[in-house]
């Protein structure tokens, strides 16, 4: 396991901070976590959000060197051997987190879906709704949900693969979302 | 995109800049809301129920795309929280028995 990561409510003193915060703004403190790095010191992470969404969740992996904090919809995904260093995800603000037994969490906002574990991002699929996903679930090897369709009150099922983000390929056209253009 | 809906955007629009005058009790109280679009307000205020007021500046400063017979969206560039992103206002002209909005949302990220 190359890091360990809890979250504290207080910081233990003498160990480094880093400060992470949402783009746009400063917000406001969703998350602390303490991470030791397996052959380095170990660091405190504060982890803002902007209150865009309920979700606020630590995700590690046994493998990889990536850390996600999910601060109030913000997605935070760092390396933890360079905390300074954050990536940026697709998603945002992040509505739905479900972790797949592979390892790959899935993450949705309101039209993208995409998938991380600890070795970075391993897929985005294409866009699935115009600003709405519903029902978001696993199933097997696939994610499936709705999607809302453009200029309707309808929603369109989707199917992705969790292995690469593509559309399964039995989905027949009509079970795809119409897309924005 | 035909000379009829034009007209009836044209209309829409002007109704709106000049504060309206519809007995609608949804939406911005110019042009009705969809019942999906007031749901989704209510569930997430921040992307799906931003003020109405923005709905008149998107109608009369926006860009407009026309996605199919009866459907259209005006763009406003603008921001949420400090981020960048498209206000997206959307007006069915045929499923209602009035020019209805079906879409509101702040796109993050985009514009």
């Amino acid at each position: 396991m190359p890091y360990r990561a809890e979250i504290v409510t207080e910081p233990p003193n003498a160990i480094p901070t880093v400060e992470f915060l949402p783009s746009g703004g400063l917000g406001s403190v969703a998350m602390q976590v303490l991470v030791h790095v397996v052959g380095s010191d170990p660091w405190v992470g504060i982890f803002r959000g902007a209150s865009d969404s309920h979700v606020t969740i630590l995700e590690s992996w046994s493998q990889g060197p990536m850390l996600l904090v999910v601060a109030e919809g913000f997605p935070h995904f760092v390396d933890t051997r360079q905390p300074g260093h954050s990536m940026d995800l697709p998603v945002f603000p992040v509505r739905h987190a479900i972790r797949h037994r592979s390892g790959v969490l899935v993450l949705a906002d309101f039209t993208r879906i995409c998938g991380v574990d600890g070795d970075g991002i391993r897929w985005v699929a294409p866009e699935v709704a115009q600003d709405w996903i519903e029902d978001l679930r696993l199933d097997g090897q696939m994610v499936r949900g709705s999607g809302s369709v453009v200029g309707t009150d309808d929603y369109a099922p989707f199917a992705i693969d969790i292995k690469d983000g593509r559309f399964r390929p039995e989905a027949t056209d009509a079970q795809k979302p119409e897309l924005p253009t | 995109m035909s000379g009829a809906w034009q007209r009836g955007r044209d209309a829409v629009a002007n109704l709106a800049s000049r504060g309206g005058a519809s007995a609608s009790t949804a939406g911005s109280g110019h042009v009705p809301y969809s019942s999906e679009v007031l749901r989704k307000a209510a569930q997430d205020p921040r992307f799906h129920g931003f003020p109405s007021m923005i709905d008149r500046t998107a109608m009369t400063h926006g860009s407009w795309v026309q996605r199919s017979a009866s459907y259209g969206e005006w763009g406003l560039p603008g921001f949420v929280n400090g981020s960048k992103g498209m206000y997206e206002i959307g007006i069915d002209m045929a499923r209602f028995d009035v020019p209805t909005i079906t879409h509101r949302f702040f796109r993050p990220g985009a514009g």
